[in-house]
């Protein structure tokens, strides 16, 4: 009961989020915490299939491509792009999933890192796909005719992905599928029981690459432009620190933590401790794993044990 | 054109060798892709930029304590954070790497700040043979590079120590059975590998423009050498470098900037039909 009423409590915090913070500055960080969380929730997701990513920014990186392509070469809305955004993530990940999902561990860690520096370089070097200044400007979403010019209507509909992306993890995370997911971590036992291994990590993979692909479509018109360094291996890395450090126990709690924490920190150090941001995100992810092997979310049930 | 253009790829290709031979050493014995490693090499440039630019000892003392301070830095990351981690998750192993990469780019960007810094020209003068020019510095590379690639092989094949890197890098188990120590051999290795981040600095840092975040790009090429010529084999490390080196040069000169993106199709086409790339052992995809 108790429970319940956080849940409902929470979720009136979030509707009412636009009402309370007046300021567009923060309402920008609260809309990039909710594009990354979308991206740590499918890494999470992968990592729970045995499959360690360090390739996401390429999903999202195809998603935002293919909705400024749309909406600026072929003069089509952003909903359209928005929806071409998650389907081509989703069938890219496919094929690169059917090729590279037997490979397991670090060779899959780099094949993913490898493909995410490929991936950033073709538009960079394709003039039609902008170079290495990139697209702009993207034109915005309209909904009955209103325009998406103030941040109120971004924060509706990035909190909307966000939901979806997170009910869908929680809905795998209590069916026989997640179960299944995390038996794929021992693999020959989980095939002895009639488990097929690499249909199931096919599954997390293009789940998750669908939602970055999402997360993209949303990011390039939010932005108005997309560019190359936006898209780098240092972006998949970030997407792999703020999991960690927010925890990877849970598929949605965690990443989501993790992300806007980092978001938030990130921003906090560049305007009171400019120059500090690597030296104390990469000390803080090592005291993470060091100490909290289980994240930040696992802190207040530390707190209560002790109690 | 033809020749000028495969020796840039050489030197190219050399330094690919130098920071890909590190690399695949420790993960042979460690099985960790250290993604520190281009900020190790970062640290050795920058080792060679004080003692030569501001302390002002010759060159030979700056290489060489590039190497030896890279070198200790190895063995503190591998007793400190490598060695606890033994057993261990793939997220906290990479995880620690990637964390370690961040810490040591952030406390450079804080020691030295952001820019670029210049490496005074030790060696000037240009050689022209055969319609080629060659830079001295780039001439005295080589010739480092070679030496020190020379040492490790020595290292490797005919002393006591390499000889049982060896074996413990083909089978652990078999070699335990022999009496070898796993964890002194980590230890040694992890020195050893760094060392030739540490060199692989002290031999660049003459030819370019140092800063904090120069280590990012050669981890990445160091990578690719690796998956092509096989994790954990130091000769194909050493083919491999030059291969994408002399494969790089030639697809600027005739393609331009797309040239970049050969590295990243090599491993993953190779990953695809020989996964345990030119020279590796063929191993068991799951961990």
């Amino acid at each position: 009961m108790k429970k319940q009423a956080a849940i409902i409590g929470f979720a009136v915090l979030l509707l009412l989020m636009p009402f309370l913070v007046r300021d567009d500055y923060y309402m920008h960080l609260i809309i990039l915490s909710g594009i990354y969380s979308v991206l740590c929730m499918g890494w999470v997701l992968i990592l729970r299939a045995g499959q360690f990513s360090l390739g996401q920014a390429a999903f999202l990186a195809i998603g935002a491509y293919t909705s400024a392509i749309l909406t600026l070469r072929f003069s089509l809305s952003p909903w359209w792009g928005l929806l071409a955004a998650g389907i081509s993530a989703a069938i890219v990940a496919f094929l690169l999933g059917w090729i590279v999902l037997r490979i397991r561990g670090l060779y899959f860690a780099v094949i993913t890192l490898a493909f995410n520096g490929a991936v950033q370089l073709i538009p960079a070097n394709i003039d039609y796909l902008g170079g290495w200044l990139g697209l702009s400007p993207i034109p915005s979403f309209t909904l009955f005719g209103m325009e998406f010019t103030d941040k109120t209507l971004w924060y509706y509909l990035v909190l909307a992905l966000v939901g979806l992306s997170a009910l869908v993890s929680w809905r795998i995370e209590h069916t026989k599928i997640g179960r299944y997911f995390k038996a794929t971590g021992n693999e020959s036992l989980a095939e002895s029981i009639g488990i097929n291994t690499v249909g199931y990590r096919m599954l997390a993979f293009v789940v998750a690459c669908l939602f970055a692909g999402l997360a993209g479509g949303i990011m390039a018109p939010y932005l108005t432009y997309v560019s190359p360094g936006d898209f780098s291996v240092s972006k998949s890395i970030q997407v792999q620190i703020q999991s960690t450090v927010g925890g990877t126990g849970g598929l949605a709690a965690g990443p989501i933590t993790g992300a806007t924490l980092l978001i938030i920190l990130g921003e906090l150090l560049r305007a009171y401790a400019k120059g500090l941001e690597p030296l104390l995100y990469g000390l803080l992810l090592l005291i993470v794993i060091f100490l909290l092997p289980d994240g930040l979310i696992s802190l207040p049930g530390k707190f209560r044990k002790k109690q | 054109m033809v020749s000028q253009t495969l020796l840039n790829g050489v030197v190219t290709g050399l330094m690919y060798v130098l920071m890909a031979s590190g690399l695949t050493l420790v993960f042979g014995i460690l099985r960790i892709v250290n993604f520190a490693h281009g900020q190790f090499y970062m640290l050795g440039a920058f080792v060679f930029y004080v003692i030569l630019d501001m302390a002002g000892l010759g060159f030979p003392i700056a290489f060489i304590s590039s190497v030896i301070a890279i070198g200790l830095l190895g063995l503190a990351t591998e007793r400190g954070l490598f060695r606890p981690l033994e057993g261990k998750a793939l997220i906290g192993i990479i995880g620690t790497t990637l964390g370690l990469m961040l810490f040591l780019e952030g406390a450079a960007e804080l020691i030295f700040g952001p820019g670029d810094r210049n490496v005074s020209v030790v060696f000037p003068g240009v050689l022209k043979i055969a319609g080629t020019t060659l830079p001295v510095a780039r001439l005295v590379m080589i010739g480092t590079s070679a030496a020190v690639m020379f040492a490790l092989y020595w290292w490797i094949q005919r002393t006591k120590s390499g000889t049982a890197t060896r074996a413990v890098s083909q089978d652990e188990y078999a070699a335990s059975l022999m009496g070898i120590k796993k964890t002194r051999c980590s230890f040694l290795v992890m020195g050893i590998g760094s060392a030739l981040a540490g060199a692989a600095g002290g031999t660049l840092g003459p030819l370019f423009y140092i800063n904090p975040y120069m280590g990012g790009v050669p981890l990445i090429k160091a990578i690719i050498v690796i998956t092509l010529g096989g994790m954990g084999s130091i000769f194909g490390a050493t083919l491999g470098g030059l291969i994408l080196g002399i494969v790089e040069a030639f697809a600027y000169t005739y393609l331009g900037g797309i040239a970049e993106i050969i590295g990243f199709l090599i491993i993953i086409i190779l990953l695809i039909i020989r996964p345990q790339g030119l020279f590796g052992e063929p191993f068991e995809f799951a961990e």
